[in-house]
């Protein structure tokens, strides 16, 4: 486990031009703009995309064949891989949200914590649930492949909330359900209760993932 | 170290259906032309496709169920797929050290020295010769039992060849209870190098055989017709037409040179072999 995170801290470090070209954007971008939490989320983005892209390194010019003879099993790289996108996210999170905090300061003289916490933490979670959706898609089509799969995802998604939204609708007569009442219910939680749940759908998408994930890897013939 | 029997690997074109077997303290070379399934036999032993039928033990345990642990004293070196192109042998140390418990980081940074292999530089910039010698280094680098190298010389020339031989020699000696199992096209680095071989052909084994016995009592004949027709055929192998008669393959030199005194008998080379073998008619 240690060797392939060693392997991925490499392969992220070796883009340090770009990591230094993309702060120097989200600082620029920070001072220029009203708010400076914006950064937040277009740095941790972009981590997620890095922390994405070693499974295409792995994968390129026959590169898993290779990686699994070495004292690696297949469920260990799928966790690996799972914990390196934690651990780049945390990181770029606490990186992104200092950077954040430290230009509001510089540009206003005051800075509101907990607001730029409260943000972060909501752009960690939905960065994380990309991720854990993508990783399964990167490992079992490929970088360009899993990207039209994505978008097709998301398409359908939206297909089906139109539908449900028109059944529902239809519904309503027979099951009276009231929406108002419950976007107001959520609306009434705190923001610690908020976070906590979006971190629970987190933690949910990422089990089911992860065990897909398994899956395509084990099922993989190198 | 391996056991292959009836190993089966069924593709929509092509069929693979080996035994084979790599005992302690011996160099096992797997011969034979490009596709008929060298590297799909490496890949089953490594566990890295399901097969259809048949058992294949690495170390005494299933190929398929191979652990972390149990991948440590396995050294592999493949023709067509190694460590990303992106990192650096540098780089490359760090994860090794955290991979294998015996990597011997000095021995392999003084063998990267000795073979003018650049620590900073990514190994997509290296020369193929350097490739295959960085791959050869690193499946020797942790004290491994049992190496698994397909095609490591392939592509490089003759001073970059002898100097990997080099290193499986010296890698042997080491240690009497290692075994190698190797592929090569290049039939003299396994002349040198091997104890048994294993012939591979639409994806059968069609000769196995010690390599001292292959070149002690195998040999070629060459016979016009008449001789052909007069020749004892019970030690014939293959045999092959040709235009002044025929080709013969024989296990038996000294039967044909005591018994047959006017007909020219070559030793026969490892690449006489897998000629009269694939382009022949078996006997």
């Amino acid at each position: 486990m240690k060797g392939l995170l060693t392997k991925d801290l490499q392969i992220v470090l070796m883009q340090k031009k770009f990591l230094i070209l993309l702060t120097g954007i989200a600082c620029f971008m920070g001072m220029t703009t009203e708010d400076s939490t914006f950064l937040i989320g277009y740095i941790s983005f972009m981590f997620t995309i890095l922390a994405l892209g070693t499974i295409s390194y792995d994968d390129f010019d026959n590169g898993y064949t290779f990686l699994f003879t070495l004292p690696i099993t297949k469920t260990g790289y799928v966790v690996e891989k799972y914990l390196f996108s934690l651990l780049i996210s945390l990181a770029s999170g606490v990186f992104s949200t200092v950077l954040s905090l430290l230009i509001s300061l510089v540009k206003a003289g005051t800075v509101d914590i907990k607001f730029q916490v409260v943000t972060a933490l909501m752009i960690l979670a939905v960065c994380l649930i990309m991720l854990f959706i993508m990783i399964p898609l990167r490992m079992k089509f490929g970088a360009d492949k899993s990207k039209i799969v994505m978008i097709s995802i998301v398409g359908i998604f939206a297909i089906f909330g139109y539908i449900l939204k028109a059944v529902i609708s239809k519904l309503q007569h027979i099951i009276p359900i009231n929406f108002t009442k419950i976007i107001a219910a959520v609306s009434s939680w705190n923001e610690l209760s908020v976070i906590l749940f979006t971190f629970l759908i987190c933690a949910v998408i990422m089990g089911i993932t992860m065990k897909i994930s398994i899956n395509i890897m084990k099922k993989k013939q190198l | 170290m391996i056991k292959v029997e009836n190993l089966q690997k069924n593709y929509r074109d092509f069929s693979l259906n080996c035994s084979l077997e790599v005992a302690p303290g011996t160099i096992t070379g797997l011969i034979g032309p490009n596709g008929v399934g060298k590297s799909t036999t490496f890949k089953a032993i490594l566990g890295l496709i399901s097969v259809d039928g048949g058992t294949v033990k690495v170390l005494g345990k299933n190929a398929d169920s191979l652990t972390a642990e149990d991948k440590q004293h396995i050294g592999v070196s493949l023709s067509e797929s190694g460590f990303s192109g992106y990192l650096t042998i540098k780089g490359i140390i760090s994860i090794l050290k955290q991979m294998y418990p015996a990597f011997d980081k000095a021995k392999f940074t003084a063998m990267c020295t000795q073979f003018k292999l650049p620590a900073d530089k990514q190994i997509k910039d290296f020369s193929t010769g350097m490739k295959a010698k960085l791959k050869v280094l690193t499946a020797i680098s942790h004290n491994a039992s049992l190496l698994i190298l397909d095609e490591p010389t392939t592509g490089l020339d003759v001073a970059a060849r002898e100097d990997i031989l080099d290193m499986l020699r010296t890698y042997m000696e080491e240690d009497e209870n290692r075994s190698i199992l190797i592929s090569s096209h290049i039939s003299s680095d396994l002349e040198g190098l091997c104890d048994d071989l294993y012939l591979l052909h639409n994806g059968s084994i069609l000769l196995h055989e010690e390599l001292d016995t292959l070149l002690n009592t195998y040999a070629i004949l060459k016979v016009d017709a008449a001789q052909y027709n007069a020749l004892d055929k019970n030690y014939i192998l293959y045999r092959k037409k040709e235009n002044f008669g025929y080709t013969c393959l024989t296990n038996e030199r000294q039967f044909y040179q005591e018994n047959y005194p006017d007909i020219v008998i070559e030793k026969s080379t490892i690449d006489d072999l897998i000629l009269m073998v694939i382009k022949g008619e078996k006997r």
